[in-house]
């Protein structure tokens, strides 16, 4: 469904050179002209797609602010019709509405109403614009002693918070410091993905190449290019020769592969956090990776057995289980060869290969892949499992080492997963194989433990 | 969630739109009543330094000197009660003129309805007018004056002409200066004049003696702001005269004999009111038509 039709529209300028009636009769008496006429905009049309986020470009004197301004309503244009679906709002002058004499709390109540929202409106909204703004220190103290940066950022504030179903920005993210300007920008990618429809004027190639999809060229007030944004920023700025061309591409590639890891990890931590509401609404959270395990050996103490972990790596976590476990009865396994195939992306197999198995005082090393060596040492070794530490990372280590050290696990007994989930793919590895384990022994425990925001679990095994 | 249609931008519905959006109004007006007096010294009192000048000046002159008080009883409350009309008037006028260009970068940038300005310096002016009408009607109390039907419907029918006179005055005189910044210049002129085309400070009959009962009065009681100097007359100064002086069948007179007020008076006013609302559709129309120029014209 189209948000805006802009049909045909001509905006033509009169430059008046009399503003008075003094100059007026003045200039009329010299037989001078009173005005020139020019054309701003020439029949001009262009449709914007509900939710769709438009790139109007060109350069400086093509129309651009012109076309802004008539979908805003602020001017009327002289020929054509332009029309729009819902409430439009904008960051067309950031500030317009805000009063010298007025306090900062009174300019938001101003300046959103301005800008057409209620006052019910304005109090639901009120935190939300303060904490943006970042002036909270300052919301009874008059504007006019604001420095330019906050007076900035109230108005953006209470413009990016008024909820229109047409969002129109001209050249705004120019000011402001960067990490503002990237606060803007980021509020203005969730207004877009909120389903609001996005016109930005901008000369800044990389931010519209980053939030909108389609460009619109307006060249000495017609559109000289409309199409895809990437190809709409080659047409108005060629790229300086094959070079260029090619390092264009690879950017956008970059570009377009990092937002959709970014989307995955985004949906890999919702979909953990559901997972925790459901299956371990009780458990702890810490801070980080070494005071979950950390805990998980205070719940071990005591517990008679041997201690195993599994990817030893550099050897730094198993210098922590040797010390919890005063150096008695301490193992770590792992190849040191690295992955033995490949894991999540950028973890391909051979990853954390070492060149040479740390020295860890305490503890002993058991070199080699898992399936090879676990049977030998269980064998050699028949006491239980205390402790036992799961950094294997794949489906498949975890899934022999829950096979091969299972039965030896004993109520009380601590297994800490060290990717448990967290991150792109997380139901395929550690998770799953854990999952299987318990459906097929039957296997009783409880969830003891996590790390906020990453991937660790803390497991105890109860009576059976 | 229904769909909205696809509708013009910035086609607003004028005054009606204003309406809509009074809470907007409302905190426009708050905001230009705070701006004006934060800050300076005398802070709301500086508004009432001119009229309490205005009205020292002709007391002593007119009414002292020139002996009016002894044609007119009650001639500081008769003074008065034309004065808080007038400047109420001229007032809404010199605000509402500069109120668009004093508006620019909302103009400019952002849509609202544009009869927004004129109208918030309208009320504005109507707020300050109330400390007016306070003393006017302590005065008049001190001078023995009682409520009444009359009175108050004057009082309500005057004010009503001279508010929408002067917003569609101030509507029309807001999107001139746009287009001519010294139409300013042309508003101040006017300023000087308006007070004395009402019987403010000399009594109707003065008029009526020059010019007979002919065309010229005719012309001269047809001015919507000389018959709400007469309502506000008729509501605070007669009923608090001391002497009042009527015909047999009621008819207010001054002692010299001569009707206090024109005859159908209140006819007269409700004549004005409807003059003074064709005018502001009127102008209303005008404004709508030239405000689309606004923005590129700023």
């Amino acid at each position: 469904m189209e948000s805006i039709v802009v049909d045909g529209v001509t905006k033509r300028f009169t430059l008046r050179h009399a503003h008075s009636i003094k100059e007026m009769t003045v200039r009329a008496a010299r037989r001078q002209s009173l005005s020139e006429r020019f054309t701003a905009l020439d029949e001009v049309s262009l449709t914007v797609e509900q939710g769709e986020s438009l790139a109007l470009m060109g350069l400086n004197g093509s129309g651009k602010s012109t076309l802004l301004k008539l979908i805003s309503g602020v001017m009327q244009p002289d020929g054509g019709s332009v029309g729009v679906r819902g409430r439009v709002a904008g960051l067309i002058e950031v500030g317009a509405g805000l009063h010298p004499d007025l306090t900062g709390r009174e300019n938001i109540f101003l300046n959103a109403a301005i800008l057409g929202m209620s006052k019910a409106e304005t109090e639901a909204k009120y935190d939300a614009i303060v904490a943006f703004s970042e002036i909270e220190k300052f919301l009874d103290t008059q504007v006019k002693f604001y420095s330019s940066g906050m007076f900035m950022r109230l108005g953006f504030a209470v413009a990016v918070h008024t909820e229109p179903d047409i969002f129109l920005v001209d050249e705004v993210l120019a000011v402001g410091d960067p990490p503002f300007q990237k606060k803007c920008l980021e509020r203005i990618e969730e207004l877009h993905d909120e389903g609001r429809t996005l016109v930005i004027v901008s000369h800044d190639m990389g931010t519209l190449e980053k939030v909108c999809e389609r460009g619109v060229v307006l060249r000495e007030g017609q559109v000289a290019f409309e199409g895809d944004i990437a190809d709409a920023v080659d047409f108005l700025a060629p790229p300086d020769g094959p070079l260029d061309a090619a390092r264009r591409q690879r950017a956008r590639e970059e570009a377009k592969l990092a937002a959709a890891t970014l989307k995955e990890e985004q949906a890999a931590a919702e979909e953990t956090a559901e997972l925790i509401d459901e299956i371990m609404p009780d458990a702890s959270a810490f801070v980080d990776p070494q005071a979950t395990l950390e805990h998980a050996l205070s719940l071990a103490e005591g517990q008679e057995g041997m201690a195993l972990e599994f990817g030893v790596f550099s050897g730094r976590t198993l210098r922590t289980i040797t010390a919890a476990r005063d150096g008695k009865n301490v193992f770590g396994f792992d190849s040191f060869e690295g992955l033995p195939e490949d894991w999540r992306e950028g973890f391909p197999a051979g990853t954390f290969a070492v060149d040479e198995p740390p020295e860890v005082l305490g503890a002993e090393l058991v070199v080699g892949l898992f399936e090879d060596t676990l049977p030998g040492f269980l064998d050699e070794h028949p006491e239980p499992v205390a402790f036992l530490h799961v950094d294997a990372d794949l489906y498949s280590s975890t899934s022999t080492v829950l096979r091969h050290v299972g039965p030896r696990l004993r109520p009380g007994s601590v297994i800490v997963f060290d990717e448990f989930f967290g991150y792109p793919g997380w139901r395929d590895h550690e998770y799953r194989a854990w999952a299987e384990h318990v459906e097929e022994t039957g296997l009783r425990f409880r969830y003891e433990g996590y790390t906020r925001d990453n991937e660790q679990v803390i497991v105890r095994i109860t009576e059976q | 969630m229904t769909v909205p249609p696809l509708t013009a931008p910035g086609r607003g519905g004028g005054l009606l739109e204003v309406v809509r959006r009074r809470y907007l109004l409302r905190l426009l007006v708050r905001r230009e009543l705070r701006s004006r007096y934060q800050g300076s010294l005398l802070g709301l009192g500086w508004s009432y330094v001119r009229p309490a000048v205005s009205f020292a000046v002709y007391f002593f002159v007119v009414g002292v000197f020139l002996k009016m008080s002894k044609a007119i009883p009650g001639y500081p409350v008769f003074l008065f009660s034309g004065m808080v009309v007038i400047s109420f008037f001229t007032e809404t006028l010199i605000t509402s003129t500069w109120s668009v260009i004093g508006n620019a970068p909302l103009v400019q940038k952002i849509y609202l309805p544009r009869e927004m300005f004129p109208a918030s310096s309208a009320l504005v002016s109507a707020v300050h007018m109330l400390p007016g009408l306070a003393i006017l009607w302590i005065g008049a109390l001190l001078g023995g004056w009682t409520p009444s039907a009359l009175g108050f419907g004057s009082m309500a029918l005057g004010f009503a002409i001279v508010a929408v006179l002067g917003l569609a005055v101030g509507l029309l005189f807001a999107a001139i200066n746009v287009f001519f910044r010294d139409f300013g210049q042309v508003v101040d002129i006017l300023n000087i004049v308006i007070p004395w085309t009402a019987p403010m400070i000399y009594p109707w009959t003065a008029v009526q003696e020059s010019a007979g009962n002919g065309l010229g009065l005719q012309i001269y009681l047809a001015n919507p702001l000389a018959t709400a100097t007469l309502l506000f007359q008729r509501a605070f100064w007669w009923p608090a005269n001391p002497h009042k002086a009527e015909l047999p069948d009621g008819t207010p007179t001054f002692p010299d004999g001569k009707h206090a007020f024109p005859d159908h008076l209140t006819v007269r006013g409700l004549e004005s009111l409807l003059a003074a609302v064709v005018l502001l559709g009127l102008a209303q129309m005008v404004f709508f038509r030239l405000q689309r120029r606004f923005a590129q014209e700023l």
